[in-house]
């Protein structure tokens, strides 16, 4: 009570000196200037109840903030956590998250600075450190990094409280009713989520309704705990001679609000109100038993599907959140007690969805290559897409043991790139394996939905050889909806060539912004390539490395390319490069001006990010600011492009 | 909308009663200005996201009340910020003199590692001007903290203070999350190249 009170009445605040100090020690007055205070001084620090209500009002927005807050840093720790849960090497001989083996007949290796394991080249990141020589952190390490600078913990030397994906049922699904109809099947044994994107998604998939939308849901029970809180205020104002504020300060979740706990600024929210998280548990635990099941029984249940589900179900998510592992066993139990109901139960829509699937396995004479048993989600909200990668069942052997050392590898079509790929474990030995693993893409946008095909492919892996494909499954994004889990059961096929999905429409992968200006004086055509924007990530660190090469095509001596300046690690690279064609206005009608971006690697051929075309075969845009060039001689013409990842037009060019 | 931020940076004002706190965050957070006095009642806060080297920051500024009465509540928020501004007014000598004390509130209730700042506000009443730019200074670098005289009224140095409070923090988070595993030996080089850098980066985008 009488901490930080000091200095008296109306006068301005002054603190205490020393000496002041010193002298109340030796007149035994304690250390307050209140200590001797009179009842009616004590009055003036009294709050009124005005005063009270804007002041809680104030703690209730900070606490509505706080939420969000905490469900943001929630969201990236889940990400952390399914990272480390997917590491599947030993990071001795083996690259710590992949597995890959290591050495000198392996893939070259790197030593994370953190935790001193260590990683293939692809799973690690280099840092650009202090001293200018090369850090390298395994994606872990470097998630886990950026989780401390995004967090806070940096500065309260701990993680802050934070709400896990998991946990907070409410928040997901606001409207009760759309809860019974389609919950989201968010609570799952393994989620492997890869550093797609690292940065740009984390960006995405913090959202912050600012107090609005997101609060609107939470105002009902924020608001009763609040109003509950306050009539205890009252009371105990009542009986006790305190300040109501003095009363919040010594309720016991004010003191340890006040103590040294490391907890933001705002979390007196768990001191004003506690009742929320006892709610949000309560809650959680009774809406989680709806996905459990939903998941287990692996089919489109209604809420109402099986009586006798909900009560292991849920006792499965209480007990089992930390031991992933037991829950995972109890739910593969569940799904195998409940395989012969979801049988008989399995609906004829899905059987729809699998025709163009049995027509391809029909036409494969050789022998089969096995099912695949899978179910997608795209959570709309979060812009995510999770894969719950089940299992297959009776898979063509690869081995000389008859067997295969089957895992699943999804990749994002049109654009199979290494930054969208994502894989299961290696299961051992088996024609039969069940996986149960979730594997998430962020950064899923609803264009996307349309336009991206998923492409499931089982492979056999070998350590002494390349990994041999067993079979693929490919399932156009368009079919699924919106936060509805779909299963699908699906004969697995021959690889399809890819340009088959691609042909139809080219994929962005960026814009690039180009000057042309044909110039009389020096007789030739200057490009400027000034900058590039929104460049899709092609390394495994969620960035690019991108240069710019620039050829005048048909091209005879084979002079005409130029290259820019590699800038590391953005996708938003400017490079402000100017490059000089001589060449006749004559000649230069019949040219095209092929741009291409590429991503620089180290030890590996580079990447194609995209390219863009311009000449009098283009279209659009394209051929407008080729035109534009021609007609205004000496005119510099700045233009962006839009990058696709093949060349518009290149068909012309040769 | 839903709006995304990659940094939650917590920000706090303190200072005498009337110095104008709340009028440098209404500035900072609204633009706007407004004459008549209202004696903030405990305490309360504005959000804004800017955006520093491509990160987009949330700032949540607290706005404390000057008033001794409020005293339990402010301090209650002194923990949790991240860099606090210390404010004063320049037309009042008294405010000036309080700093100290305030510095000593800091440094009994706050994070050792918080960022502050003193900002001289009302800076556009040069005639009514009690303490000088030069004493402002002085206690500054008495402190080891940086300094800016500002006008919430018309609107003079507030962006910079608070761009310059984030970028400061952000500064720390850097030289902690990047150096923290390194030897010691190298940090303070590393800290004046990483400032110098920044500030280039920064007259880049400005142009």
């Amino acid at each position: 009570m009488s901490d930080t009170m000091f200095g008296s009445g109306n006068h301005q605040w002054v603190c205490p000196n020393d000496r002041q100090l010193a002298l109340r020690a030796k007149l035994h007055t304690g250390w307050s200037v209140h200590t001797f205070q009179t009842e009616k001084q004590r009055k003036t620090q009294v709050l009124n109840k005005r005063e009270l209500d804007i002041i809680l009002s104030v703690i209730h927005r900070a606490e509505q903030l706080d939420l969000i807050e905490q469900h943001r840093i929630g969201r990236l720790m889940e990400r952390l956590e399914n990272m480390r849960r997917s590491a599947v090497g030993n990071g001795l001989s083996q690259c710590l998250l992949c597995g890959e083996a290591l050495g000198l007949l392996g893939t070259p290796s790197v030593l994370c600075f953190d935790c001193c394991k260590k990683v293939c080249t692809k799973c690690g990141i280099e840092t650009a450190c202090n001293q200018k020589r090369a850090q390298w952190l395994c994606k872990i390490c470097s998630e886990q990094r950026e989780v401390w600078k995004r967090s806070g913990a940096w500065f309260y030397k701990a993680l802050p409280k934070y709400i896990h994906p998991e946990k907070d049922s409410f928040m997901d699904r606001r409207p009760v009713i759309e809860r019974e109809e389609q919950p989201v099947a968010r609570s799952v044994p393994i989620t492997y989520t890869w550093a797609h994107r690292k940065v740009d998604s984390s960006e995405s998939d913090s959202s912050d309704s600012e107090l609005s939308d997101a609060s609107s849901d939470r105002k009902t029970f924020v608001s009763a705990s609040i109003k509950r809180r306050h009539s205890a205020l009252s009371e105990s104002s009542g009986s006790v001679p305190l300040t109501p504020l003095q009363s919040i300060l010594s309720s016991p979740s004010r003191a340890s609000f006040l103590s040294e706990s490391h907890s933001s600024l705002g979390s007196e929210r768990s001191s004003l109100a506690p009742a929320p998280e006892d709610e949000d548990t309560d809650q959680g635990r009774t809406s989680l038993s709806a996905p459990v099941l939903r998941r287990a029984g692996s089919q489109r249940s209604s809420s109402s599907s099986s009586s006798s589900a909900p009560a292991t179900a849920s006792s499965a998510t209480e007990t089992g959140r930390e031991k992933n592992d037991n829950d995972d066993d109890l739910d593969r139990a569940f799904s195998a007690a409940s395989a012969s109901a979801s049988a008989s139960a399995l609906p004829p829509p899905s059987r729809k969805e699998e025709e163009p699937d049995m027509e391809g396995y029909d036409s494969d004479d050789s022998t089969t290559l096995g099912t695949l048993d899978f179910s997608l989600l795209y959570d709309q909200e979060n812009n995510a897409l999770h894969c719950t990668i089940n299992k297959a069942k009776g898979l063509k052997p690869m081995d000389h043991n008859g067997l295969s050392d089957p895992y699943v590898k999804l990749h994002l079509l049109p654009g199979a790139s290494k930054a969208n790929k994502l894989r299961t474990k290696t299961l051992r030995n088996t024609l039969n394996p069940v996986w149960s693993e979730t594997l998430t893409y962020y950064g899923i946008t609803d264009e996307d939905m349309v336009r991206k095909t998923l492409r499931i492919s089982v492979c056999d892996e070998d350590k002494f050889r390349h990994n041999e494909f067993i079979g693929e499954t490919r399932i156009p994004l368009k079919k699924l909806k919106p936060n509805q889990t779909k299963n699908f059961y699906n004969c697995l096929e021959k690889q399809l060539p890819i340009d088959k999905t691609d042909d139809k429409s080219l994929e962005e992968r960026g814009r690039i912004m180009i000057s042309l200006k044909y110039s009389s004086q020096k007789c030739g055509l200057v490009v400027g390539i000034i900058r590039c924007a929104h460049l899709a990530a092609m390394d495994a660190n969620g960035f690019s490395d991108p240069y710019v090469k620039t050829y005048l095509k048909p091209d005879e001596n084979k002079k005409s390319k130029h290259k820019t300046a590699v800038k590391k690690k953005t996708l938003n690279p400017e490079f402000n490069e100017e490059f000089f064609y001589e060449i006749k206005y004559t000649e230069l009608s019949k040219k095209t001006l092929e741009v291409t971006v590429w991503d620089y690697d180290i030890g590996k051929s580079n990447d194609f990010i995209g390219g863009v075309s311009l000449g009098i075969n283009a279209n659009g845009e394209r051929l407008k600011h080729w035109f534009d060039c021609l007609k205004n001689k000496d005119k510099k013409i700045e233009r962006w492009h839009t990058l696709t990842n093949e060349l518009p037009g290149s068909g012309f060019n040769d | 909308m839903a709006k995304t931020y990659d940094y939650l940076f917590k920000l706090l004002l303190i200072g005498d009663s009337g110095v104008g706190k709340t009028c440098l965050l209404f500035r900072f957070s609204e633009d706007a200005f407004n004459t008549t006095f209202i004696s903030t009642i405990g305490i309360d806060f504005k959000i804004r996201t800017i955006e520093l080297n491509g990160k987009k920051i949330k700032l949540q500024i607290w706005d404390t009340a000057g008033q001794e009465r409020f005293r339990t509540i402010t301090t209650a928020y002194y923990r949790g910020a991240m860099g606090i501004m210390l404010v004063y007014d320049i037309t009042s000598e008294k405010s000036f003199e309080n700093i100290k004390n305030w510095i000593r509130n800091i440094e009994e209730h706050a994070s050792s590692d918080v960022e502050r700042m003193i900002l001289g506000n009302k800076c556009d009443m040069n005639d009514k001007r009690q303490v000088s730019k030069e004493r402002g200074e002085k206690l500054a670098i008495d402190y080891g903290i940086k300094f800016l005289e500002t006008s919430a009224k018309t609107s003079i140095n507030v962006e910079e203070a608070f761009f310059t409070l984030a970028r400061d923090i952000m500064a720390r988070l850097n030289r902690k999350m990047n150096d923290g595993s390194n030897s010691e030996g190298g940090a303070p080089i590393k800290i004046t190249e990483k400032r110098s850098k920044k500030h280039s980066i920064f007259r880049c985008t400005l142009i």
